[in-house]
């Protein structure tokens, strides 16, 4: 493909090396390759050895992506694109051992091998496009033929749309290529070939690369297909963490978030129907396979950690910072060639990128890396104002040109409407995002005026204000992208953002590294039981008091947020005048919270039931009204499981909707039931799983049916396919009620039904008093932690250590951190 | 190559963690904690007998507790040291044990070596004197 795109001026020498490569990835092999696959049945274990050539052989197909170790230095330009693909580099091993002799391995063969059929379709046949259409915004007419004939192309290989015929297709273009709306395209030209030759030819040259797209589309397509059905067949038993969502296009990606794999990564589905079987659809249409709700609590902490990881600096961003420190203790501007400086930059930018948190730490330790590295900028992209002085720029200010513009845009916006919309509720997330905007808007331009306003979910906002949307995780929308209409701030978890103020932090905008780090953590064990836990505190705080107690720290280093605070340590972060409306005693609050927990644990004692199993006794509390925190309270005492029912539910903890006030003639209620994952194997009785699947497939049983209010049908109950929740009714889908199948008598309580239908199915019997008492017992015992101090007087007075027996433990434990911390840095230094 | 011993021991600090207060667990970094997380034996899940923690731990892992304590969880230098000091100690004595009992062990084999010396010379003894006997009575026969 050496002679291609002859007819363009200035033809990067960087689309000659893409254009190779597209070469060498053949198209008959690639096509003999999908032919191969489509002949896969990896689930067959007879075909086993037939199975490995064909993975075999397809791997060596696309281990042309070696090459691609050379071609990454190209898009240095394109950090985004670069931070994307370093999400996939980091764990792909690109030696894949195919080992399929059990189901993880031949889930961890086809992801791999889809990993490589995706980094070769982005990194080779999307960066030839890129390259084509250059960076400069001169080329928008370039951008719009390229596009013109893609739908040229794409019509023309269509199966379902009517074909369009391409020769008088592309003559249309070159004619219109004459016009205002393509202004400029000449000059992307070499004179003297006529429109019709250039746009032709171009047509025929770009054929090639998308053809190569397509089929490598298709490899990946047949592998997920494996790959999918060897998810289901595992039954979220070893990978847990994966399902569908659907893009803001509406297309859907198989999300599968394994540490062992690779980070989260979403594999799109172009055409379900087509890829899929009939049974895989209706189970997605189903909801079974729905990502956003196998992504939560304990399967979601897998998740969190490494979000939390990278967030926090930790193990990725090692050995960026250690490679970048070794490079700018040799850095000599003189000897250094344009390349070595781009490469540093790129891995100081990427770090920048990731984390703000470590960006910080890092040049706080090495306070000459801001300047040095602003000076390779300069460098490596001489600055049009090169007289700038650069003595004096702060590390803040330094920034990639997204983030720039993306900052400018929200201060624009602001400055514009001056509102702040937020969804109803009140969280961590969204008051230190409130706060960190209008604090800044304040500070840098004197606007002090800004308004919050709050709204529906999913309300219109005409003014196109920003939204602070901090509602959910899974914020695919970044807010780069129109929203319907509207700027939002919201999360992406792909790029390692996980609340509104992460978000806002990463932009530049000043928000305490703790309520980053917390903004979105929800509390899922026994600290929820202990009020005057800092984290527990924040979230009564909004304003100047919640950014000075994120950032307060004891004098032994101990941040308050992560600690038990005292009375003199809640007075001072209490907001207590006569003057103010909105005062905040958290002194009062934590001792009406602690009374309350007293209270919820003796109604949670009273209700506890017991079930005889084979695997030994089992307890449950079931309790008739909504308690907040309530399963936790329950597993503290020691139960396996907790049953809530309810027939008020509240709203956004704000007011509380009586369940009867749409048709009181009809009695409603809702109720949950989860699994403590601390105890068994943390899932629900199988025969009360059953039970409710019935109920929500059938709408029915002998006693029990389903009905939905206000013509919302589409609301579903949702049993967790993990297998440790099920929720019919609440605050996700407000018009979902179970009621009686068929009226009783007037003295028939709806929540009496459900709670006698349920202990029926667990089998459950209520205890007795002095039963109980010891089952808590036990349980308080076994949750009691142990001071650090008194573990190790206990074990020092009972046990004869030596010094050497403790220093070699430590000794060994260094080495292993040693060893993970050199392999880091051998994948980053790649 | 992480041997299965120091897995098993991961895997029992891993559990005991779990009862620690979470304010002095919190001052432990984090790649430790992931270290012990990652390396530990998934398939040996120990129970923790809080009462009788120095019999349901290896001693591997009490030392190791005690490393991660003093590490990163004591609160002050002297803490440190008087913990240092009782290792230090039993070190010490564990050598003069080692010492002494190597120094008893001799005394042991030298009465030992002495009583077989002197079993021996009652066995050559009463050997001679059979045989001196013998030959007396040799002798006396012959004389008579």
């Amino acid at each position: 493909m050496e002679n291609t795109f002859k007819y363009m001026k200035n033809k990067p020498q960087e689309l000659d090396t893409i254009l190779k490569m597209i070469e060498k990835l053949n198209i008959a092999k690639l096509n003999y390759s999908i032919q191969e696959l489509q002949a896969l049945n990896i689930l067959v274990d007879e075909k086993r050895d037939e199975n490995k050539r064909i993975l075999v052989e397809a791997r060596d197909y696309l281990n042309i992506c070696d090459e691609l170790l050379n071609a990454r230095k190209y898009s240095s330009s394109k950090l985004r694109r670069l931070y994307n693909n370093s999400l996939e580099k980091r764990e792909v091993d690109e030696n894949i051992n195919i080992d399929l002799s059990d189901l993880k391995s031949k889930i961890y063969t086809l992801a791999d091998l889809s990993f490589k059929a995706n980094k070769l379709t982005k990194w080779v046949c999307k960066r030839a496009e890129d390259i084509i259409i250059g960076e400069n915004k001169e080329n928008d007419s370039l951008k719009k033929v390229i596009k013109r004939l893609k739908l040229i192309y794409r019509s023309s290989n269509s199966e379902s749309t009517k074909r369009l015929p391409v020769e008088d297709e592309l003559y249309k273009l070159s004619k219109e290529v004459n016009s205002n709306d393509y202004k400029g395209w000449n000059d992307n030209i070499e004179a003297g070939i006529s429109n019709e030759n250039v746009i032709k030819a171009m047509y025929n040259d770009l054929c090639q690369i998308w053809n190569v797209e397509n089929v490598l589309y298709e490899i990946k397509s047949q592998l997920n297909t494996e790959l999918l059905k060897c998810l289901i067949q595992d039954n979220y038993n070893e990978f847990k963490n994966w399902g569908f969502h659907k893009d803001e296009k509406g297309m859907f990606v198989l999300v599968l978030d394994h540490k062992e794999i690779a980070e989260r990564y979403g594999y799109h589905i172009p055409d379900l129907n087509r890829v899929l079987s009939d049974d895989l659809i209706e189970q997605i249409k189903k909801q079974n396979l729905q990502f956003e709700f196998s992504f939560t609590n304990s399967v979601r902490k897998n998740s969190l950690d490494r979000i939390k990881e990278k967030i926090d600096g930790k193990s990725f961003l090692q050995g960026y910072k250690t490679k970048l420190i070794d490079l700018l203790k040799e850095v000599n501007f003189d000897n250094y060639t344009e390349n070595e400086y781009g490469l540093m930059l790129e891995l100081y930018t990427l770090g920048k990128f990731l984390s703000v948190g470590t960006y910080k730490r890092i040049a706080q330790e090495y306070p000459d890396l801001e300047k040095k590295c602003q000076q390779l900028k300069e460098l490596v992209s001489p600055s049009k104002d090169s007289k700038q002085d650069l003595s004096n720029i702060n590390v803040k200010e330094y920034q990639t040109k997204y983030e720039r513009d993306i900052k400018e845009q929200i201060e624009e916006r602001l400055e514009k409407t001056r509102k702040i919309y937020i969804q109803y509720g009140s969280n961590l997330d969204i008051n230190a995002s409130i706060y960190a905007l209008r604090k800044h808007m304040r500070d840098e331009f004197g606007i002090s005026d800004i308004q919050i306003v709050k709204i529906d979910a999913g309300e219109q906002i005409n003014d196109k204000g920003l939204l602070i949307d901090a509602g959910t995780l899974e914020g695919i929308e970044g807010f780069s992208k129109n929203y319907k209409g509207r700027k939002s701030i919201n999360a992406n978890v792909l790029k390692a953002q996980k609340s509104a103020c992460g978000v806002l932090s990463q932009y530049g905008f000043d928000i305490p590294s703790k309520i980053v780090q917390y903004a979105d953590t929800v509390i899922s064990d026994e600290r929820i039981l202990m009020p005057r836990y800092g984290l527990n505190i924040i979230r009564y705080l909004t304003g100047k008091k919640l950014f000075d107690f994120a950032n307060a720290k004891r004098e032994d280093g101990t941040y308050l947020i992560e600690t038990e605070l005292t009375d003199d340590e809640l007075k001072q972060y209490s907001t207590i005048s006569s003057k103010s409306n909105t005062n905040v005693d958290l002194l009062s609050l934590c001792k009406k919270r602690e009374e309350q927990i007293k209270n919820d644990i003796k109604e949670i004692k009273d209700n506890i039931h017991i079930i005889h199993s084979e695997n030994g006794d089992k307890y449950v509390a079931v309790i008739d009204h909504m308690i907040n925190c309530g399963a936790m309270i329950s597993y503290s005492l020691g139960c396996d499981y907790y049953v809530s029912i309810a027939s008020k539910q509240e709203d956004f903890a704000t007011s509380s909707l009586d369940l009867y006030e749409t048709d009181k003639n009809v009695p409603k209620a809702t109720f949950t039931v989860n699994a403590n994952p601390k105890k068994g194997d943390g899932k629900l009785p199988k025969e009360l799983l059953d039970y409710c699947e019935q109920l929500r497939d059938e709408g029915e049983n002998d006693v029990l049916k389903m009905v939905t209010v206000n013509g919302k049908n589409d609301e579903k109950p949702f049993i967790k396919p993990t297998g440790d929740m099920v929720v019919f009714g609440g605050p996700k889908t407000p018009h979902l009620f179970v009621t009686l199948k068929e009226a009783l008598d007037d003295d028939i309580d709806i929540k009496e039904e459900i709670m006698y239908e349920l202990t029926d199915r667990l089998e459950a019997k209520v205890m007795k008093k002095d039963e109980r008492e010891d089952v808590i017992k036990k349980s308080i015992e076994q949750w009691k932690s142990i001071n650090a101090q008194t573990l190790s007087k206990m074990i020092l007075s009972d046990t004869v250590l030596t010094l050497n027996d403790v220093e070699s433990q430590g000794r060994m434990i260094n080495s292993i951190i040693k060893e993970k911390e050199r392999e880091e840095n051998d994948i980053t230094s790649n | 190559m992480i041997s299965l011993q120091t897995k098993n021991t991961y895997s029992e600090i891993f559990e005991l963690m779990k009862y620690i207060d979470r304010n002095d667990l919190n001052k432990i970094p984090e790649q430790v904690l992931v270290a012990i997380k990652e390396n530990r034996n998934e398939s040996y899940v120990p129970k923790i007998d809080l009462e009788n923690i120095n019999n349901s731990l290896s001693k591997d892992t009490l030392a190791l507790y005690i490393w991660l304590y003093k590490t990163y969880m004591v609160k002050n230098k002297q803490e440190v040291q008087e913990i240092n000091k009782i290792l230090y100690d039993n070190e010490n004595k564990k050598s003069i044990d080692v010492t002494s009992n190597i120094f008893n062990k001799k005394i042991l084999d030298e009465k030992e070596e002495d009583k077989k010396d002197k079993e021996l010379i009652v066995y050559k003894e009463s050997f001679i004197k059979k045989l001196i006997n013998k030959l007396k009575k040799i002798f006396d026969k012959s004389k008579r």
